[in-house]
């Protein structure tokens, strides 16, 4: 009779085991199937990233390619204004030694005219240096691009969205996350030249 | 009175021409004539091994071979290692200028800068060079 008893208590708590475990299947269940629809609706617009990425890339060299070769021209037009405005100004101190009294006087002025020139067109050159800075931060953007590119491809692999066409693997150095840092570092912890010199004093440079 | 010599030959490193460029036009109009270029470290030191250069202005950040491993390179050789070297760059955080005070650089230009900030520069350079010599 207790024996009869015991079987039919360890029937009703194996029937509400598996009553119990067939809740939780029937949750994961929806669980993965509620993220398999995620992923399906991520599939379009990570496969078109992973398109656009390259272009990206290729775009931000243009322009600091073009940046560049904007840059040299500006620099040759400014080059061979120099050359005339030295010319000018060594033929025109000649002849002010050769004249006297007003004439010389109003050439004066117009070699202080030239002999000012000297100055902006060198400001010219040097404000042209933007390009530089230009460019490294490029180079930096396209370095972080090709990680979040590479990060993208394995993503495609791994969920099957999409096989890769080229079979390279990516690489994840983190060397895009550390151009990210230094890059978003750059804006705020840059310093200015008169920092600097004050760090320089520190060590004996003055 | 300036102190710059400017009858020393001088090394432009950096690997944007545009940079090599605005650096050489800003040292030709201070009255340096004798100008080279490098496109990085390697390709410096290189010519630096040559002989003759009485100079270096280095940008930081260069592929093949940075500016910074170049200095302590130049100041690592017997022949080199009191050659004045001026570093132009943009990597101007705190620990880049401490980097380079301790490999030994001579002076320091943050880009961008200006014409009157390099020949000052160069007149510490040479001011210092004088001071030494007594």
């Amino acid at each position: 009779m207790l024996v009869d008893r015991n079987i039919e208590t360890d029937e009703v708590e194996t029937r509400e085991e598996e009553s119990s475990i067939n809740n939780e299947l029937a949750e994961l269940s929806k669980y993965v199937e509620m993220i398999t629809g995620t992923i399906r609706d991520m599939e379009a617009p990570v496969a078109t990233t992973s398109d656009q990425l390259p272009q990206a890339t290729a775009h931000l060299n243009d322009l600091a390619k073009m940046t560049e070769e904007g840059t040299h021209r500006v620099l040759a037009l400014t080059e061979a204004i120099e050359t005339n405005r030295t010319a000018v100004f060594s033929a025109l101190t000649q002849l002010q030694g050769s004249l006297t009294g007003g004439q010389a006087t109003d050439v004066g002025k117009v070699v202080e005219l030239l002999k000012a020139d000297e100055r902006r067109l060198m400001d010219i050159h040097v404000a042209l240096s933007f390009q530089d800075l230009v460019a490294q931060r490029v180079v930096k953007l396209v370095t972080i691009l090709n990680e979040v590119q590479h990060k993208l491809l394995k993503l495609v692999v791994i969920f099957g969205i999409k096989k890769k066409k080229d079979g390279t693997a990516g690489k994840d150095g983190g060397r895009g996350s550390e151009m990210l840092r230094q890059l978003e570092a750059s804006k705020t912890t840059a310093l200015e030249q008169n920092l600097v010199d004050d760090i320089l004093s520190e060590f004996g440079h003055s | 009175m300036s102190l710059i010599d400017t009858s020393l030959k001088v090394l432009v490193v950096d690997d944007m021409s545009t940079m090599r460029r605005i650096v050489k036009n800003v040292l030709k109009q201070i009255g340096f004539s004798d100008l080279t270029e490098a496109e990085n470290g390697q390709d410096a030191l290189n010519k630096l091994k040559g002989g003759g250069f009485g100079l270096v202005v280095s940008d930081w950040n260069m592929p093949v071979m940075q500016g910074i491993d170049l200095l302590r390179a130049v100041r690592a050789d017997p022949e080199l290692k009191s050659l004045p070297f001026l570093m132009v760059t943009a990597e101007a955080q705190k620990e880049n200028i401490i980097e380079a005070v301790q490999a030994g650089v001579s002076n320091y230009v943050v880009k961008p800068f200006t014409a009157e900030a390099l020949q000052g520069k160069l007149e510490k350079i040479f001011a210092n060079i004088q001071a030494a010599k007594g």
